[in-house]
């Protein structure tokens, strides 16, 4: 009796991330491209609009631009994540909330906050310009990821064993070749984890590319929108998605390949009590102060800038309605606030159980559930929307124009960065610690629940942190869904504000930006406070 | 008692474990010694449940518990280092396996201060494991083994990562710890000093095979290969006739009318003992004798041939 | 300290979630109630509810609906997609389930597509005796004309104490080099306005691109980062740029400081005129409803009721504008507009064209 029970557990349990990523993402996308491409009868016509040099012009910038902001990310990245994973408990809290903020941030509004820098350094003309130019779109990519990257591999790297490194040091190897020698290698699955999401990221960005880039700048994502929105051609735009999502399939698995990697496994951390030096702590920290902090500040600087001086008065006006808004931006950041809530325990949930398949399950459904839920990131906004809208359409799923439909798009971002910032957690866990376990009777779903579960929820928690500042931040796939006036979100709120000419609109949009940027960093610092966030050897 | 019957285990066409039959009989401390490499450990986690056989069967009191998952074989296992729960406090360590059989908290309370007790760490109960030394570490491992009382307790080179000292000491509490709480045990180990401190019953792995089953004495005396008695430390090989043998260290005297004429070579301190070298008519010998001589000293000995074994050559 | 609550809480969520997929209707409801200021007291006296699908940028006074639904005893429901296009891509992709009844937004850039793709039903309200002719552009009686905005080129008075632009062509001048800035007719919806006012109001539009090209005409993206990023309104060095004509009383509404003078201008001869909007979507169930909604918003209570809210004009005789459109607001007498239909047959082909002038 108390066997099947735990039977059927068991087989709800494995079934909630399948059921949940085929309810709400391959059923949707497959129903989408289906539409666009049956009425296509010839390989010929799918492949026409990929022929035109427009296209291929689009594909190639896509591929490069992602490639170069991921490497990018990375290198000035890996600083930060060294002195994140040596840094005091109190101090790291603190400084991963800060560097977590530009995720959270509407490309909007960041976009715009970087052409303001551009133009105070004065690169906003002239021989350096960056002004609509590639590397405009790379900085800001770097901007938005640099915390992915840093947060991962700092939370990998301090429970990675020091001794190994000061092994190599004693054998003759300097600093430079212990760390690329010794320690690099071993941070690979978490550079790979987070390698993959920034490259996502960046890969089907859109509002960097059209505002930083100009409009000489297309990827495939922007050139779906084009299709899609502008011309309501959805054939062409339903051959460019299935090129995304081929070439995404691709990166997946190749990066799976490489994340599987592991690093020798152990269970006590061993926290070198060797720190760096100050000069490279305070080089290091003031240079990221200035990137991420530079457009940072200048939004914080317009929001309390009033008329000719400076005020709280933009604050103070969140309260009530503008007609551009059918709420309060007041409202807007609760109804923020309950999505995320709600995205992020669903992410949670989805990625917890996934987590668990990938590293436990059978060799075969492993690559399965990690491919699909990896996924949504890599996948065009319209063709998750769209898909969504025609795929969901009739009773029992019709979810178009259900309140949940938007927590649950968000959690379909969000759960692959629970994904991400778990399986290295658990792949790190000595198998031995598990088989011990067993022989102290524990049946392997109490090894799940009693080992796995509470050693890896540290990296669970920074996945969800994350996907917690996705879905406060988020514009996309909500945007291509019809929504009630009453559930505006504050992303849209800020997009709302800046579409009327006016500087008092302009003020309330970059204080309910700070706001937002305030309020993922008291998350992320209160996730951080948690039990479950303090223990382990995260 | 546990049963193994012709158990063979395979890693990648490699053999772990080859046609391997063994017999553990309850409170007893059988150890397994054999060089790393040889499959011990292999057959610990066969005996855990840990590794699935290729062929051959696991009973427990004559049941085939050859499929039994782990959690339900009610045997513990104790490996060599970096097993402890790094979530959890020593305590919460030690209570893991009594949480599992549903036992009450007082009741948990004092088994854990009981245990820790046992092992020498009373007090220890909310400290971090990350602020345990080696030592102290092995000893909560030992103590979350012992808590939950398992019918058998397999421990996978227990001692191995710490120092000597410690380990010398651990290696006589060990099996006194193990006898108070009346737990039979597996011991296995790479170290014939600490095979013969522990053992009620040693067998001798090597290659995947077990090459000699019995009490500690019987194996040391009559080791019976070459290979065994080689890892049992044995080194004096002499071939008697159309007989390979083996003579024990002690099985000579200085007798001027012993029967073997022998020149010293080399005389070594090890471990507070003496071993004298000899060059003798039956080749190069070494002997533990209760007189000291100095190189180059020539001499007769006596050699008890009752101390001596006959071996196959491997 | 197995971690059981925290663990299963969110599972159950999911487990929860799961379930909802097969019924979505208990929250939804209750959500939509409270968008008209409901109370639960109406579920013993059930009233019909009629969905109101447009874009973004809709917006209207807080009781507006409620008053409809005095009158009626029809509740209005609003569904808001991203942008005017987002709103039309997804009422083609929905043809025939819709996921409302009555859609308003579609402009008379896009109007033919919609009426081609077959999502609306005819429907000729009373209440067109009332609309101004000029309006009334579609004798088929698909769509129903709620509200017009112009799309002009808007400059900075300052920057030009002496010398106001006044005529489109002046904008290929010398004097005004490097001061326009537009956006991209591809991804912004004023854009392929000024383009399209480009083509109806030049001999020659394409040379005149040239010109444009040649005297340093800027591109973005959207509206925002135009208006926002280069233009002087938003601190950056261009003095003109394409926006509405309603900008200005934008300006002096939301000003800070406060003032009663627009530092911008509307340079008249640029304008393209926007007319939004409403029709049935096809195969809804509640026609007459429906038939309700849009003359409603042709009633004086609603048309009254827009220019402060979308900052576009009443099209309806006798409408009165508020105080700051009249004092700001400025509306070309003789507006460029290009026939729906001609639009539909060469949207494409002219912004392939303009991108090669512009971008290539």
């Amino acid at each position: 009796m108390i066997k099947s029970l735990r039977t059927i557990i068991a087989v709800v349990l494995f079934l909630v991330p399948i059921i949940f990523i085929s309810c709400f993402f391959l059923y949707p996308v497959a129903a989408i491209l289906w539409n666009g491409l049956q009425s296509q009868d010839h390989l010929n016509q799918l492949t026409e609009v990929l022929r035109t040099p427009r296209s291929q012009k689009a594909i190639w910038f896509t591929f490069w631009q992602a490639t170069i902001s991921t490497v990018i990310t990375i290198l000035v990245a890996l600083p930060s994540a060294a002195l994140i994973s040596k840094m005091k408990k109190r101090s790291r809290k603190w400084a991963r909330a800060a560097i977590t903020v530009p995720f959270v941030l509407p490309t909007i509004v960041v976009a715009g906050a970087f052409e303001a820098v551009f133009k105070q350094l004065g690169i906003d003309r002239g021989p350096l310009s960056l002004h609509h130019t590639s590397w405009a779109i790379i900085l800001a990519h770097v901007f938005f990821n640099y915390a992915v990257v840093a947060r991962t591999v700092g939370s990998f790297w301090s429970g990675l064993d020091y001794r190994v490194e000061e092994q190599a040091r004693l054998l003759g190897a300097n600093k430079w070749q212990a760390f690329w020698q010794v320690t690099f290698p071993a941070l690979k699955p978490a550079i790979y984890a987070s390698a993959v999401i920034t490259y996502l990221f960046s890969f089907t960005s859109f509002g960097i590319i059209l505002v930083l880039g100009g409009p000489r700048k297309a990827t495939i994502e922007t050139e779906i929108y084009r299709y899609a929105i502008t011309r309501s051609d959805f054939q062409s735009a339903s051959s460019l998605a299935l090129v995304q999502l081929i070439a995404v399939l691709f990166l997946i698995i190749v990066s799976t390949r490489l994340e599987r990697g592991k690093p020798a496994p152990k269970s006590i951390s061993y926290r070198s009590s060797e720190q760096f030096s100050l000069k490279f702590r305070l080089t290091n920290w003031t240079l990221v102060s200035m990137f991420l902090g530079g457009p940072i500040l200048t939004l914080f600087l317009r929001s309390f800038s009033v008329g000719d001086g400076y005020g709280i008065s933009h604050y103070q006006a969140l309260a009530s309605r503008v007609p551009q808004l059918p709420a309060t931006a007041l409202s807007a950041i609760l109804n923020s606030l309950i999505f995320a809530t709600v995205a992020t325990c669903i992410a949670l949930a989805v990625g917890i159980l996934a987590s668990l398949q990938i590293v436990h399950g059978k060799r075969g459904l492993r690559s399965l559930f990690d491919l699909g839920l990896t996924l949504p990131l890599g996948t065009s906004a319209v063709t998750i929307g769209f898909g969504i809208l025609i795929a969901l359409d009739e009773p029992p799923l019709d979810l178009r124009t259900s309140w949940w439909i938007v927590p649950i798009a968000h959690a379909l971002i969000g759960t692959p960065f629970v994904i991400r910032t778990m399986v290295p957690a658990l792949r790190h866990i000595n198998p031995k610690i598990r088989e011990v376990a067993a022989t102290l009777g524990a049946a392997p779903h109490q090894v799940r629940r009693a080992i796995d579960l509470p050693i890896a929820m540290r990296g669970a928690l920074v996945g969800a942190a994350f996907s917690f500042a996705v879905s406060i931040g988020e514009f996309g796939a909500t945007s291509f869904l019809p929504r009630r006036p009453e559930t505006l979100t504050a992303p849209i709120a800020m997009f709302r504000l800046l579409s009327t000419p006016g500087d008092l609109l302009r003020g309330q949009a970059m204080a309910l930006s700070v706001i937002l940027a305030l309020i993922v960093a008291t998350t992320v610092v209160v996730i951080e406070s948690t039990k479950a966030g303090s223990e382990g050897s995260f | 008692m546990w049963r193994l019957e012709q158990l063979a285990v395979q890693f990648d066409g490699k053999p772990a474990i080859e046609n391997f039959s063994a017999q553990f009989d309850k409170n007893q401390i059988t150890v397994i010694l054999g060089p790393s490499g040889s499959g011990k450990s292999t057959l610990l986690r066969v005996i855990a449940g840990l590794q699935k056989p290729d062929s051959g069967q696991f009973f427990i009191d004559d049941l085939d518990a050859t499929e039994l998952p782990s959690h339900q074989r009610d045997i513990g296992l104790m490996f060599q280092d970096h097993t402890l729960f790094p979530h959890r406090n020593v305590s919460q360590n030690v209570e893991f396996g009594l949480r599992l059989k549903k036992i009450q908290r007082q009741e948990r309370r004092r088994i854990v201060d009981e245990m820790l007790l046992l092992v020498g760490l009373e007090g220890f109960n909310a400290r971090d494991v990350s602020s345990l030394s080696g030592g102290e570490a092995q000893r909560v491992a030992l103590a979350r083994a012992l808590a939950p009382r398992p019918s058998l307790l397999l421990l996978d080179e227990p001692l191995g990562a710490l120092d000597r000292p410690l380990r010398d000491r651990l290696t006589h509490e060990l099996p006194k710890v193990l006898r108070t709480t009346k737990t039979s045990a597996i011991h296995v180990t790479h170290d014939h000093d600490e095979a013969f401190a522990i053992a009620d019953k040693l067998i001798v792995m090597d290659s995947a095979k077990a090459l000699r089953i019995g009490s500690p004495m019987d194996v040391y005396n009559d080791p019976r290969s070459e290979t065994v008695a080689k890892f049992l430390g044995h080194c004096n090989f002499v071939k008697i006739g159309d007989q390979r043998k083996v003579i024990a260290p002690q099985a000579a005297s200085v007798d001027p009318n012993g029967n073997v004429p022998a020149v010293v070579t080399d005389v070594r301190l090890s471990t507070g003992l003496q071993e004298t070298f000899f060059a003798t008519s039956l080749g190069p010998l070494k002997f533990r004798l209760n007189e000291s001589l100095s190189v180059g000293t020539s001499t007769i000995l006596r050699i008890d041939l009752d101390q001596t074994a006959t071996i196959t050559s491997s | 300290m197995f971690h059981l609550r925290k663990v299963l809480a969110p599972v159950f969520i999911s487990l929860g979630l799961i379930t909802a997929c097969g019924s979505d209707k208990a929250l939804p409801n209750e959500q939509g109630s409270r968008s008209t200021g409901e109370v639960s007291a109406e579920t013993t006296e059930p009233r019909k509810t009629i969905r109101l699908v447009t874009h973004g940028s809709f917006a209207v006074s807080d009781d507006i609906f409620v008053q409809f639904e005095e009158q009626t005893g029809i509740r209005v429901e609003v569904l808001m997609s991203g942008d005017a296009g987002t709103m039309l891509a997804e009422s083609i992709l929905t043809a025939g389930n819709p996921i409302g009844d009555v859609i308003f937004g579609i402009d008379n850039t896009f109007m033919q597509r919609a009426i081609e793709a077959n999502v609306l039903e005819q429907y000729e309200s009373p209440q067109l005796e009332i609309v101004l002719d000029e309006f009334e552009i579609d004798d088929l009686h698909y769509l129903t004309p709620i509200d017009f905005g112009d799309v002009c080129v808007n400059y900075w008075i300052d920057s030009f104490p002496s010398n106001q632009p006044t005529k489109l062509s002046d904008l290929t001048q010398p004097q005004y080099a490097n001061q326009l800035v537009v956006q991209n007719p591809e991804t912004s919806s004023p854009g392929l306005a000024f383009l399209l006012a480009t083509i109806a109001g030049t001999p020659d539009w394409e040379q005149y691109w040239k010109d444009l090209r040649d005297n340093g005409v800027a591109i973005t993206s959207g509206w925002e980062d135009a208006y926002y990023g280069e233009f002087k309104a938003g601190g950056g060095d261009r003095s003109m740029v394409v926006s509405y004509a309603s900008s200005p009383p934008a300006e002096v509404l939301y000003a800070d400081p406060p003032t009663d003078q627009s530092p911008t201008a509307v340079l008249l001869d640029s304008c393209y005129r926007q007319i939004e909007f409403a029709g049935i979507l096809a195969g809804t169930k509640h026609r007459e409803a429906a038939e309700s909604l849009i003359d409603f918003m042709l009633s004086p209570r609603f048309q009254n009721d827009v220019p402060l809210n979308m900052f576009v004009f009443p099209v309806i005789e006798g409408a009165v504008l508020p105080q700051e459109f009249i004092d700001h607001a400025q509306v070309a007498e003789s507006p460029l507009v290009i026939d729906p239909a001609e639009i539909e047959s060469n949207r494409d082909t002219w912004t392939d064209r303009w991108v090669e002038i512009v971008l290539g």
